[in-house]
């Protein structure tokens, strides 16, 4: 009897364990494969199964002859991109640092507030902001979006360089200053160092969000500057287009390239 | 004239409301080792921080060399400190962690310096090293090279054998002295452990509570104790209730009369708490005067030693140390008397027990 319950709690560890890890990993991964299958059709149509493998749908995206306004679009999203990045960055990790080493009680009363654009849906966020530029007699703007883009994302690395600078000893602050050290030379040479690597993990969360972002772009972004989901957006919806694929294609490239840099990158300066 | 060495003087200090230095008063000769001694929580990590200037007291001074501190921010009070656990910068090798009090020098002379201590520390293979590769040992040596490299008038270590494991804390512990006999730098330590603080240091400031209970040699302190805590601290102390019958005399809750060889200044019906240390009692199979009737409990063996556990009728239980050679075993249960050295015993006010 017990060497039955002993099998069976074995059995059912299996099927819970792996048989469910395995269901997440399709339900994560089938769909990555699905479009970059697609990406490859040789049809004249996104479709599947493809019919044949060419590398039509990237040529033709690649040309700026056929595909002028998705690179414009491509640019004007990656230019918003990298400076919610810039600006998320130069508010967000001194802003955990500082918390870090705050009074636990305050720490603990503002950490929630900081992190409720995390939970708070972006659709109503940025409907809430247009109402609000409009008030300001302000429209949708470059700076609007990249405000909005800030506001909403900045959680994602306050997350993981609050973690960080929680983590770090207190004493390598003050070994450093009892060495002669100014705040600054400490700040740059020993308390960076131990939170670079959330700043980078940050950076690429809040970078690939920012990139892929629909609502805040749509409600606050300049409508004659098109951005590259919406554009992707556009185009399912005139024709299924296969360009579509190939940009998911080189945006999923690009993110796999980023993190394995990351993780190089972030494992060599934690050890 | 000036004073050398380093003199604190009355600081106290609180957190958060609770006070937790009262008055902390004393001094480091220059060139020596004090350690600060107590439990955990008596203040003496907070005395250590004050002095470092990573925490500013509330009153009091700190005095180094003639010059009062106090007010001088950590980054130029010129003190070197060995952290608790170290505190290494783990994305610098060994050389650029004791490199890092140097940037004010050009690179000949403090690349000259580094090799210095590194040699000093015994760790010259492992400069370019990252310290999380290096054993607990060699990154208590790498902490004590990076804060000899700014030459500081005075070195502090925090619990620098406690994240180390027994075997090798001795062993270093005989290094330090060794290298302070070379470098002579006037060194406060603080431990919890009364024998590393023996070992280390040629003065001990026993603290408690906040307060500095005594100041001396590890001899004053272990043969005079100021005080019960004390006593009990440093080495076991056995503790017998009694009360002060005459001028030299105490006679023990169960009636034993001990005859003091020296006049005590208590006076007559008061109640004391006389202490022992193990070594300075004896045993007896039969009834001699001044001898305390006790049941044996257990020996056990400690080198050439016996430590004898036995309990007097009311309770209190006693620790003998004598020779093993040629001792007595008597069995579990039967009737024993200690004879305690009475030149040797100590006399305090009796501690309240909750009545």
């Amino acid at each position: 009897m017990a060497e039955f319950r002993n099998r069976l709690s074995t059995l059912l560890y299996w099927i819970f364990v792996w048989g469910g890890g395995l269901a997440v990993l399709i339900y994560m991964i089938g769909p990555i494969i699905l479009a970059l299958v697609m990406s490859f059709n040789a049809g004249s149509t996104l479709a599947f199964p493809p019919k044949g493998f060419s590398l039509r749908w990237y040529q033709m995206l690649l040309d700026p002859a056929e595909s002028g306004p998705i690179h414009t679009a491509a640019w004007n999203s990656i230019e918003v991109a990298l400076s919610t990045v810039v600006l998320v960055t130069l508010i967000t990790a001194p802003a955990a640092w500082a918390l870090a080493r705050a009074n636990r009680r305050f720490a603990g009363s503002v950490e929630p507030v900081l992190l409720a654009p995390l939970v708070l849906p972006s659709l109503v966020y940025a409907l809430a902001a247009l109402l609000a530029l409009s008030l300001l007699g302000l429209g949708p703007s470059f700076i609007a979006v990249l405000i909005g883009h800030a506001a909403v994302f900045a959680p994602l690395m306050f997350r993981t360089v609050l973690g960080l600078a929680q983590r770090m000893n207190p004493a390598l602050e003050e070994a450093s200053a009892t060495l002669g050290a100014s705040r600054g030379r400490t700040f740059l040479k020993v308390s960076l160092p131990g939170i670079l690597p959330g700043i980078l993990a940050g950076a690429f969360l809040v970078f690939m969000q920012s990139l892929d972002n629909v609502s805040v772009t749509l409600f606050l972004g300049d409508p004659g500057r098109t951005m590259l989901p919406l554009r992707l957006f556009a185009m399912l919806e005139e024709s299924l287009d296969g360009r579509v694929a190939a940009v998911s294609g080189l945006l999923i490239l690009a993110a796999a390239l980023l993190l394995v840099t990351l993780q190089r990158f972030g494992g060599r300066s934690s050890s | 004239m000036t004073q050398t060495g380093l003199q604190i003087r009355n600081v106290d200090h609180s957190y958060d409301g609770k006070q937790v230095l009262h008055g902390v008063n004393f001094e480091v000769p220059d060139g020596r080792v004090v350690a600060l001694l107590g439990p955990s929580g008596c203040g003496k990590s907070t005395i250590l921080r004050a002095i470092a200037g990573l925490i500013t007291p509330d009153r009091g001074q700190i005095l180094l060399n003639g010059r009062d501190l106090t007010s001088v921010p950590v980054r130029n009070r010129g003190l070197g400190m060995v952290f608790q656990n170290f505190a290494l910068f783990s994305h610098m090798t060994v050389a650029e962690n004791v490199a890092y009090g140097l940037a004010h020098l050009p690179k000949p002379e403090r690349r000259a310096r580094v090799a210095r201590l590194l040699d000093l520390v015994r760790l010259t293979p492992f400069a370019s090293r990252f310290p999380p590769s290096l054993s607990g040992g060699q990154q208590q040596r790498v902490a004590v090279a990076r804060a000899l490299a700014t030459d500081p008038a005075a070195l502090l270590m925090d619990e620098p054998f406690g994240a180390l494991d027994r075997a090798l804390r001795a062993e270093l512990q005989a290094e330090l002295v060794r290298m302070q006999d070379d470098v002579g730098i006037t060194t406060v330590m603080v431990t919890h452990d009364q024998e590393e603080a023996q070992a280390v240091a040629g003065q001990l400031v026993v603290m408690n509570e906040g307060r500095v209970e005594q100041v001396g040699t590890p001899e004053e302190i272990y043969d005079r104790p100021a005080s019960l805590f004390v006593n009990g601290f440093i080495g076991h102390a056995n503790r017998i209730t009694a009360t002060a019958t005459g001028p030299g005399t105490v006679t023990t809750q169960e009636g034993t009369e001990i005859a003091l060889n020296r006049a005590v200044n208590f006076t007559q019906g008061s109640r004391v708490t006389v202490t022992s240390r193990p070594e300075n009692l004896a045993l007896s199979a039969t009834a001699v005067p001044g001898a305390m009737e006790a049941r044996f409990d257990r020996a056990t063996v400690m080198g050439q030693f016996l430590s004898v556990d036995a309990t007097l009728a009311d309770g209190t239980a006693l620790k003998a140390q004598i020779l093993r050679d040629g001792a007595a075993r008597p069995s579990r249960g039967d009737a024993i008397w200690l004879v305690p050295d009475a030149s040797r015993l100590h006399l305090f006010p009796a501690i309240q027990t909750g009545a």
